[in-house]
């Protein structure tokens, strides 16, 4: 049985990449264009995050990409999980609307997206509602799903004790369907942050997406490896505090 | 949850028919009064008869971009879900490979690959080498993991059983491994279609000259919107198609579950 | 002339971690005859079932000076010619109706598919369970998949069968029923049954040769003929007589291991097989 720990295994396997990807940089003709060395692009993001580099107006890009990543996510998890529970709570509606649903996130909604732009124009407004379609469904699904596998004896022990309905909902439906929805917010928010950027980066006005198409635009390649860098981190980031919360609520 | 299935399921099944008939009529109402009352300007907003006018033409125009694009997007699907499932039994092998690996591959599922689509356009161009490379790396990632999680609906004393019953390794795969991990792996399939056909369209919407998202992008930004909409019901009826087909596979192979 | 021949049987697990061996079974001699019914008995952990894998060719033992010989030839690996296998849960292949898991032990032996599909019928009649043939597991409660699980094995056509507590999981009224049609189907194909139990009333009822585990490291610490003549009759003197006997035995080995569960002695690190 090998006795390096797996994340030391991990670490190893990056650190190789990084290493293999800085040598090769550095002796192979590759253009500069092409790809930029793991230093130049840890200095980059140095720079860019100090506003000492030549990118225009990162904070001010960032923020309004924050905004949306934001806006989006907190309508997505309330009108999902609403919507979640309605379909779960009555076997009428959940039916009716599973088909129109999964036709829904059958569209491909990125082929919507010029026509969002046409209604609503250029601005964080289109940017938003997108990622809301994108991240919308595996919510509602997630909660539903949720909802619908709580045991049905747990409720029925709550109403043989005399718990009302509202205390029933909170003490034994919603910590049961707890972890589910919370994976389902994680979900959400991944698809949301990538519904946002799609939008950002498919019609260009500001945001992280501008700037990354500004430095794609100009051929400045490192500029362009440490802003994608930064906005990658910012997805993960996200991802990794509601794992964060779905690991505690499962304790 | 609701006592209207236990007491009358024909009533029921006619009542889920209604509101799903109802909700499709107002939206088709609110659509044509939009237009018709001059809430939103039609060169915005096209209304559903100038639509279904504009649908035959449309699709005549849009067929060498469908034909680039699906195949595109079959290459690409095919390309990601192979390597998927090589590098998924792979790292499936040892409980060591897959908490080693495991962690970095999610990682790849979890990023916003649209983030790098700028790097893809400097290495591989504007051209259908991006497409299909951003559409099968969109369908990899979640196609690998779900296969780890297929991996786990075999059960050991399943592989005891083909032990003591005397079949190879290779029979074991074929005849105990395969059969379980295929109702999981088919929904990681759906999904992985779903995403290898987001990227596509994507890139696609982006960048490319040829391709649905090309067309679909040049009819919005010459405002033929009832030419636009239609582009997108016809896209709209195809992938949910594909999806039908993917969803009632995944059902059908997955009956024996209880 | 044995057809299942163990001796010096011992086998031990070794901790890297703490550097600890743990010794599972410690010098078992045993031996099976042809139509024999040979129970195995003991408290949890006394490595019965460990034993029965290692008769299997599923676990190795620690080696010489030990042998384990079926038909005289050393066991190296499962020998699905020799020897079936029944497990406690009935591992039925979920995918496939019961006449094909029926078949799924044949697939791997030279028959062509009218000869397997006659097989299976021929036993699937032997259990009862025709009408059954077309069910997925999933539709069959836990005493029809374990008559499966039975049919499956009984289909080998070997000449042992060996069994790991194969009615632990059912009830008590299904215990009695299969036992019975256990030892009505024994006593009709004349085959060597080995079987694995800790329920005295089952090693009494079913066994005709009975063989008392000490708790770990596993002994052999008596072996007992039974002669009552069947069909037997739970509760009657003479049974209860051979249960109070078995128990004697048994009693002292069992609150050793309850005891030593107890005290944590048995979370040990046991490699995965």
């Amino acid at each position: 049985m090998p006795r390096i720990s797996p994340a030391v295994a991990r670490a190893a396997i990056v650190l190789c990449i990084l290493a293999v990807w800085e040598i090769t940089t550095h002796l192979s003709s590759a253009s500069r264009i092409l790809i930029a060395p793991p230093s130049e692009i840890f200095w980059q993001v140095v720079n860019i995050l100090a506003t000492t580099s030549n990118v225009p107006k990162f904070y001010p890009n960032a923020w309004i990409t924050i905004q949306e990543f934001i806006g989006a996510f907190v309508i997505t998890a309330a009108l999902g999980v609403a919507l979640g529970f309605l379909f779960a709570s009555s076997k009428l509606i959940g039916d009716a609307f599973e088909p129109i649903l999964l036709v829904l996130y059958a569209i491909p909604k990125v082929i919507l997206y010029p026509l969002f732009v046409l209604m609503l124009g250029i601005g964080m407004v289109p940017k938003i509602i997108f990622g809301i379609t994108v991240g919308i469904f595996v919510v509602i699904f997630n909660t539903s799903a949720a909802v619908r596998q709580i045991d049905p004896d747990y409720v029925k022990l709550a109403y043989s004790l005399g718990y009302g309905r509202l205390m029933t909902f909170f003490k034994i439906i919603l910590p049961a369907a707890a972890p589910t929805i919370l994976a389902g917010l994680r979900l959400g928010f991944g698809y949301t942050v990538i519904g946002v950027m799609a939008a950002e980066l498919l019609v260009v006005t500001d945001g992280l997406g501008s700037l990354i198409d500004w430095a794609s635009f100009n051929y400045y390649t490192p500029q362009l490896y440490g802003l994608i860098f930064i906005t990658l981190t910012i997805g993960v980031a996200g991802n990794s505090l509601f794992s964060v919360l779905e690991r505690r609520w499962v304790r | 949850m609701g006592p209207m299935s236990a007491i009358a399921p024909r009533t029921h099944s006619w009542a889920v028919l209604a509101i799903q008939v109802a909700f499709v009529a107002a939206i088709l109402a609110m659509w044509q009064f939009s237009v018709s009352l001059g809430w939103i300007d039609s060169l915005f907003l096209a209304a559903p008869l100038a639509t279904a006018r504009a649908l035959i033409p449309t699709t005549i125009l849009a067929e060498p971009h469908l034909a680039a694009t699906f195949s595109a997007f079959a290459v690409a699907l095919v390309t990601g879900v192979l390597a998927a499932l090589v590098v998924g039994l792979l790292v499936n092998t040892s409980r060591y490979t897959y908490t080693v690996f495991m962690p970095l591959l999610v990682l790849g599922v979890i990023i916003p690959k649209v983030t790098l689509l700028p790097l893809f356009v400097l290495w591989f161009g504007i051209e259908k080498a991006t497409i299909v490379v951003y559409g099968a790396l969109s369908a990899f990632f979640p196609m690998v993991v779900n296969v780890s999680a297929a991996g786990q609906e075999v059960k050991p004393a399943q592989i005891t059983l083909a032990r003591v019953m005397g079949y190879s390794k290779i029979q074991t795969y074929r005849k105990v491994i395969i059969p379980a991990m295929l109702p999981v792996l088919t929904s990681g399939l759906f999904y992985a279609c779903n995403a290898a056909l987001m990227g596509v369209f994507i890139v696609e919407l982006a960048l490319a000259r040829f391709g649905i998202g090309a067309f679909v992008r040049n009819l919005a930004t010459t405002f033929r919107t009832p030419e636009l909409y239609a582009a997108i019901i016809l896209t709209s009826l195809i992938t949910v198609i594909i999806n039908m087909l993917l969803w009632s596979l995944a059902r059908r192979l997955g009956r024996w579950r209880a | 002339m044995a057809i299942i021949e163990a001796t010096s049987i011992r086998k031990s697990f070794f901790d890297a971690a703490t550097g600890r061996e743990t010794v599972i079974l410690d010098n078992i001699s045993i031996s099976a005859t042809e139509n024999d019914f040979l129970i195995l008995l003991g408290p949890s952990g006394s490595g019965k079932s460990t034993f029965l894998n290692i008769i299997a060719g599923l676990t190795p033992h620690n080696g010489a000076p030990g042998q384990v010989r079926v038909h005289g030839q050393p066991v190296l690996g499962p020998n699905p010619k020799l020897i079936a296998y029944m497990f406690q849960d009935s591992v039925l292949l979920p995918w496939r109706t019961v006449i094909k898991n029926i078949e799924f032990g044949l697939e791997a032996q030279p028959l062509s598919k009218e000869q397997r599909r006659k097989r299976a019928l021929k036993y699937l009649d032997m259990v009862g369970l025709r009408d059954f043939a077309d069910y997925y597991p999933r539709q069959l409660s836990g005493g029809m998949a374990q008559r499966v699980a039975l049919c499956r094995a009984l289909a080998l056509e070997t000449d042992i069968i060996l069994m790991d507590e194969p009615f632990g999981a059912l009830d008590e009224q299904s215990r009695i029923i299969l036992g019975d049609e256990l030892v009505q189907i024994w006593r009709k194909i004349r085959r060597t049954f080995v079987f694995v139990t800790h329920s005295l009333t089952e090693a009494v009822y079913l066994g005709e040769r009975i063989a008392v585990f000490t708790a770990r490291p596993g002994k052999i610490k008596t072996e007992i003929k039974n002669d009552l003549c069947r069909p037997r009759a739970i509760g009657s003197p003479e049974f209860n007589r051979m249960v109070d006997t078995l128990w004697a035995h048994l009693k002292e080995e069992s609150i050793t291991a309850l005891n030593r569960e107890k005290a944590g002695e048995d979370r040990i690190a046991l490699p995965k097989e």
